[in-house]
């Protein structure tokens, strides 16, 4: 998937001026987050639920390596072949090669934001494999060549006539259709027909449980199923941060992310593997590939600070949350990841100098923090991020800061360190706003103060600062009365 | 009598200074003694926020020496109370004897709601105002501080007062320091869904508690919908409290 | 080489310092006053799962044709040791993966399977896969109808994981279904069945 990140600005004034787009971020987020909001109500104490949910991720992470050892372990035991995959790239052609070797011409793939991390359809494709999206959101944006617009609805923003345009060009539909559950069903068929000729199943993981060696995938329409299923050949593409210890952790990590995601109480299907198919039955994968891909994560590990961006269980409820978000939707985050962990996701593995705005962007209103069942720290990462930037941190590819912003904040520095200057400052500004001034207001001013005015008023400034109005206060008694 | 050091930010120092005489007033009213210490300027917050955190320490370092012989400290606005409390010991993280010193203070220091309402048992300021009011939770106040009943408490101890709900009251103004001036048209459009909010309410004052929060939102409506006012809730409830003076010096503007 | 990335991963993560690990222990939830059958047909049927109580299990295959009827049913393939009848061939009828495969996609309007428990706490129906119980059967067609015993029913999916063998001796396939097939992606307009069936009856013996 191509990067846009640095196109930020531009796509949020694009989407923010669409209608489509507005009326989806009115219904959609706000839906979620109603049923997210209900369907917790039957914890006892919500918010101790959602540190629960903090406290398995977290342990998983802190043992992270001996997970992972112990879940390859039975994962092998099991009959899967598990294959570790330092970047993108060596993921990709252990893939290709795997479906070469087997003569594979066709795959079918349930939702994976890993693999549209790593560019797998792409380097599929070039690779002369047919691959087909077969969740219906991520259909839809294949064929579109679009980002996702919300890690639940990919294509929920689109319009049923530009859905009926592209299904009528690939010959998913043969005349036009505005309905969109005959749109709908019209995918259905037309995808059936890929789960039947795939000979290779790709599918992501939500969760690998350790004491056992089990692939966990969490779905509502079954196309997950359907790869797991009817090809020959399945293949798993795991993050490494995904490995629980247990079954019971698991399943109390599954409450949270199905309540988080859309809030109902268990999603449509919930599939856990172990091994290929077992000798004597009749369908499902012969041969089951578990692919572990770091592609930046055991660098992201190291420090107990940036670590924490990993205890992400891709829910996408900070999404429904996010002010910033309800305004722009997923385009503007350019890539795989959106929403408040799109932004403490991406700058970590794109680096800080490709994704500035993603992480200056926020307000820090700490509603995703609040309302994350993985105990994601949203805003401390961004505040760090920020600072990383700043200082030109080489490990996470900081830009530092320009030469003007690096005179404002010594200059600010040094008025702050000294109250006569801190006022005479203050004086100087005010005088120099205040002749925009009239009845009480300023409603314009040049240079760097049109971003605010250009749709905000300020009052006019005070003739007196507080400091100054103190010493003539009747009751103002100066600085020394705790003394 | 107990003493009170007023903690006063810069926003308020330089441009809404009536919140600070606000302030100052309700705590007399309520049985305190403030003082105000003249080296004070800045927490550091603008700085800390957009990652020039050796620059922050710098001032953080200063206002720790300056706070940090007194018993109280109370502020007009939770962020500044946030930046201290809880930000001050992540700029230490790495420096023992700074961090001791931070958290000391931080446990001393308080939002003015919080200070009245929890620690002086007070709701009631003798204010009155006949009409209704909405009231926005800023996000330093609720998700940074855990405070929403006390300014709540505060503004239904005025009588004749009704407050009337508002439709997501929690939701950010969009303010976020820099960010209204480095993403403005996107700060512009959460303003605008609060305001429209405010409008829809049945309200004729909208109360917040926050200073940033006022330029935000007082700066939208006072564009967009002249005539309807938006108020801090230490200015609201001195000034319609008995007795209430008026400084010399002082403007109305949209606080 | 693989081997090597292995290696490179895992003394990579090795090497990193400890986090702060919070010990917040697993939460409650509310426990449901109504009986446990109640409680998970309630569930259940808030997805629209019908469910068709009968008394025993000679009832039950009585019972399959009207169902069968009622739902439009001409051709059903079942898991072996379910009820039979004209209608439903049992999945040891076909020769191999491809017969089987061919007639699950184009053959079937419904999929007859067993359910290893039901899960009062969601209105879940867990679905284990051995030789006996292929995947598809529950999967292709339009219609799964499954045969649950009420004596099953469990309040939580951690005692439906006591009761089984699931950790010890993990099935190659296990599925929690919870409703039927759906989604909302488009224009978020909900529908059933888009991959998998759109309708999941079940047929509850005592």
């Amino acid at each position: 998937m191509k990067v846009r990140t640095s196109q930020y600005r531009q796509i949020a004034a694009r989407e923010m001026a669409d209608a489509h787009t507005r009326r989806f971020l009115r219904l959609l987020p706000v839906r979620l987050a109603q049923r997210r909001q209900a369907a917790f109500a039957d914890y006892v104490n919500p918010a101790a639920a959602i540190r629960s949910g903090a406290a398995i991720r977290a342990k998983s992470l802190e043992n992270l390596p001996s997970l992972l050892e112990t879940f390859e372990q039975n994962a092998l035991a099991s009959g899967a072949k598990v294959f570790w995959a330092r970047d993108a790239d060596q993921a990709n052609r252990y893939i290709i090669d795997t479906a070469k070797e087997n003569g594979v011409s066709v795959v079918a793939k349930g939702k994976s934001m890993i693999s549209e991390e790593a560019g797998l359809n792409e380097a599929l494709s070039e690779a002369g494999i047919e691959t087909w999206e077969t969740d219906l959101g991520e259909f839809i944006t294949q064929l579109l060549e679009r980002p996702p617009f919300h890690i639940v609805g990919p294509a929920i923003n689109i319009p049923v006539e530009r859905i009926s345009d592209i299904f009528l060009e690939k010959g998913v539909i043969d005349s036009p259709e505005s309905d969109p559950v005959r749109l709908g069903l019209s995918a259905r068929r037309f995808l059936r027909n890929r789960f039947r000729r795939a000979g290779m199943g790709i599918t992501g993981v939500n969760m690998a449980v350790a004491e056992t060696g089990t692939l966990i995938n969490v779905e509502n329409e079954g196309n997950i199923r359907f790869c797991k299923s009817a090809p020959r050949i399945q293949v798993s593409v795991m993050s490494l941060e995904k490995v629980v210890k247990t079954t019971r952790e698991a399943l109390e990590l599954l409450r949270l992310l199905c309540r988080s995601s859309t809030g109902q109480l268990m999603s449509a299907y919930v599939s856990m593997d172990c091994g290929p198919k077992k000798e004597g039955e009749t369908d499902g994968p012969e041969q089951l590939h578990i692919v572990i891909l770091d592609n930046g994560r055991s660098r992201i590990y190291k420090d107990p600070v940036t670590r924490n961006a990993l205890q992400c269980i891709r829910c996408g409820a900070c999404l429904n949350a996010c002010p910033v978000y309800g305004q722009i939707g997923g385009y503007p985050y350019g890539w795989a990841y959106s929403g408040p962990m799109g932004q403490v996701v991406s700058p970590l593995l794109l680096g800080l100098s490709a994704t500035r705005d993603l992480f200056k962007s926020c307000t820090l209103c700490g509603t995703c923090r609040d309302i994350c069942p993985a105990g994601v720290d949203h805003p401390k990462l961004m505040l760090h991020y920020r600072s990383r930037d700043v200082a030109a941190d080489p490990l996470l590819h900081g830009s530092g800061s320009s030469l003007f912003e690096k005179t404002m904040v010594a200059a600010y520095v040094k008025a702050a360190s000294h109250p006569v200057l801190w006022e005479a400052a203050g004086r100087g500004l005010r005088s120099a706003l205040n002749l925009r001034a009239k009845d009480g207001v300023i409603k314009g001013a040049p240079g760097v103060f049109k971003n605010w005015f250009q749709s905000r008023d300020l009052p006019e400034g005070p003739s007196r600062s507080f400091r100054s109005l103190w010493d003539d206060d009747p009751e103002g008694q100066g600085d020394d009365h705790a003394r | 009598m107990k003493a009170v050091s007023l903690f006063i930010p810069c926003i308020v120092d330089q441009w809404l200074p009536s919140i600070g005489m606000a302030a100052a007033d309700l705590l007399r009213r309520i049985g305190c003694r403030p003082y105000f210490r003249r080296q004070q300027t800045c927490c550091g917050q603008v700085l800390y926020n957009s990652g020039h955190t050796n620059a922050a320490r710098k001032l953080a370092r200063r206002f720790i020496v300056i706070f940090e012989a007194d018993e109280l400290i109370v502020s007009p606005s939770a962020s500044c109370v946030h930046m201290v409390k809880s930000h001050y010991p992540v700029l230490f993280a790495d420096d023992p004897f700074w961090r001791r010193r931070a958290e000391s203070l931080g446990a001393r220091v308080f939002e003015l709601s919080e200070f009245m309402v929890d620690h002086m048992g007070a709701t009631d300021v003798g204010a009155r105002f006949e009409g209704f009011v909405a009231f926005h939770e800023s996000c330093s106040h609720l998700r940074g501080l855990g405070l929403s009943d006390q300014p709540k408490a505060l503004l239904d101890g005025v009588s004749g007062l009704t407050r009337v709900s508002m439709e997501g009251p929690d939701i950010c103004c969009g303010f976020g320091g820099r960010f209204s001036v480095d993403y403005p048209e996107i700060s512009t459009a959460m303003a605008a869904d609060k305001a429209e909010r405010f409008a829809v309410s049945g309200a004729d004052v909208l109360i917040l508690g926050e200073p940033g929060c006022l330029l935000q939102i007082g700066g939208y409506v006072n564009r967009h919908y002249p005539g309807r006012r938006v108020v801090h809730l230490a200015a609201f409830l001195a000034e319609n409290a008995e007795g209430f003076r008026r400084s010399p010096g002082r403007k109305e503007g949209v606080g | 080489m693989p081997g090597n990335a292995r290696d490179t991963i895992l003394s990579s993560l090795r090497r990193a310092p400890p986090g702060k690990v919070p010990d917040d222990p697993p939460a409650e939830r509310v426990i449901d006053s109504s009986g446990l059958v109640d409680a998970f047909c309630t569930r259940f049927t808030a997805q629209t799962g019908i469910v068709h109580r009968v008394g025993s299990e000679r009832e039950a295959n009585a019972f399959l044709p009207e169902i069968l009827k009622e739902h439009g049913i001409r051709r059903a393939i079942s898991a072996p040791g379910l009820p039979g009848g004209p209608d439903i061939r049992p999945q040891t009828d076909f020769s191999g993966r491809r017969d089987f495969t061919e007639a699950i996609f184009n053959d079937a309007d419904a999929g007859l399977t067993a359910a290893d428990f039901g899960v009062a706490e969601s209105g879940t129906i867990i679905l284990s896969f051995n030789r006996d119980h292929a995947r598809l059967i529950s999967l292709a067609p339009e219609i799964h109808i499954a045969v649950l015993s009420a004596a099953r029913i469990v309040p939580t999916f951690e005692d439906a994981l006591s009761q089984s063998r699931y950790i010890d001796h993990p099935p190659s396939h296990l599925v929690f279904v919870t409703g039927p097939s759906m989604t909302a992606d488009i224009q978020g307009r909900p529908f059933k069945g888009m991959h998998g069936p759109r309708k999941l009856i079940l047929i509850l013996t005592e």
